[in-house]
């Protein structure tokens, strides 16, 4: 039980010690509110607190930002098209002479046993 | 109409004057309540003159349903508990660098550093347990014993019933009791 009333003595102490931390705010303090709420009045006709401002300017941002990774991103994938149609009208035209010179071989190799 | 009623009409109508009796009589009351959730003077300072501000800002949805210092605490415990939670981050980081500098500070053979907590950091210790409790055993902790308000006045800003009130500060003890037990114990 001691023990108990000891330990709750010690508990009372520190709360008394977390009580009697205190700093005195500036002695202009209330001059200083005051001041900030004549502003008040007059930048009153601007709604938007900063958190508000910020948000809506992330937004805007994060839009542009979107609507250029979008226009990047589908230039990137017409360049790539058209990269991959030039690569392969060069293949048909390869593949196209390719068997042009085999027929041509194939004409020499008839003529030649004809003879 | 009573005195009450028409200072809150004068201040409706965004009477300068009205204002700064508001403000000469209520500055330091509201300090106070904001630095016994903040525990930093300019802090509470920050936080009493955006108190102040949004009061101004927002008297006009005052519905008179509570007394207009009940409704003032409510707006200081709010924007205290805002103010705590940006600042949760930023302790975070400064609890951090403590780390690094504890490490890097040279050890003093002279002194055993647990001695050398003076009462401001004993007092931090306790603030951070009373923010460890859940928030409604916080707010009435603090307003009861830092603020010395009655039940009954936490009860009207907590929107709670008495009972409720009792036994959040009960719970708060108890909680409090044990972290506070904690470490001590973790003292060597």
């Amino acid at each position: 039980m001691k023990t108990k009333s000891n330990q709750s003595d010690y508990f009372d102490d520190q709360i008394k010690i977390w009580q009697n931390d205190f700093e005195a705010p500036n002695p202009y303090l209330a001059s200083i509110i005051t001041e900030k709420l004549s502003h008040q009045n007059n930048i009153a006709i601007f709604p938007f607190r900063i958190s508000k401002m910020a948000f809506a300017i992330m937004l805007v941002f994060g839009l542009f930002s979107a609507y250029f990774l979008h226009i990047f991103t589908e230039q990137n994938i017409n360049d790539q098209n058209i990269a991959q149609q030039e690569q392969e009208t060069l293949m048909l035209q390869k593949y196209a002479e390719e068997m042009y010179i085999t027929e041509i071989k194939q004409s020499e190799i008839e003529d030649f046993f004809k003879n | 109409m009573s005195d009450q009623k028409l200072f809150v009409e004068k201040l409706k109508l965004n009477d300068p004057q009205a204002f700064n009796t508001l403000v000469d009589q209520n500055n330091e009351r509201i300090y106070n309540i904001c630095y016994g959730f903040l525990r930093n003077k300019e802090d509470a300072e920050d936080a009493a003159q955006e108190v102040f501000i949004e009061i101004h800002r927002n008297i006009s949805t005052f519905r008179e349903e509570s007394s207009l210092t009940t409704w003032m605490h409510r707006i200081a415990v709010n924007r205290s508990l805002n103010v705590l939670r940006k600042n949760k981050i930023r302790h975070f980081f400064d609890s951090m660098e403590q780390i690094v500098l504890l490490n890097k500070k040279e050890p003093n053979s002279n002194s055993d550093p647990y001695f050398e907590l003076n009462q401001k950091e004993l007092a931090k210790q306790i603030q951070n347990a009373i923010n460890k409790l859940p928030k409604n055993q916080n707010i009435a902790f603090t307003l009861h014993n830092y603020n010395n308000l009655s039940y009954a006045q936490i009860a009207e800003i907590m929107n709670n019933s008495l009972s409720s009130v009792e036994s959040l500060i009960h719970r708060a003890k108890t909680n409090l009791k044990k972290s506070l037990k904690d470490i001590n114990t973790q003292k060597p």
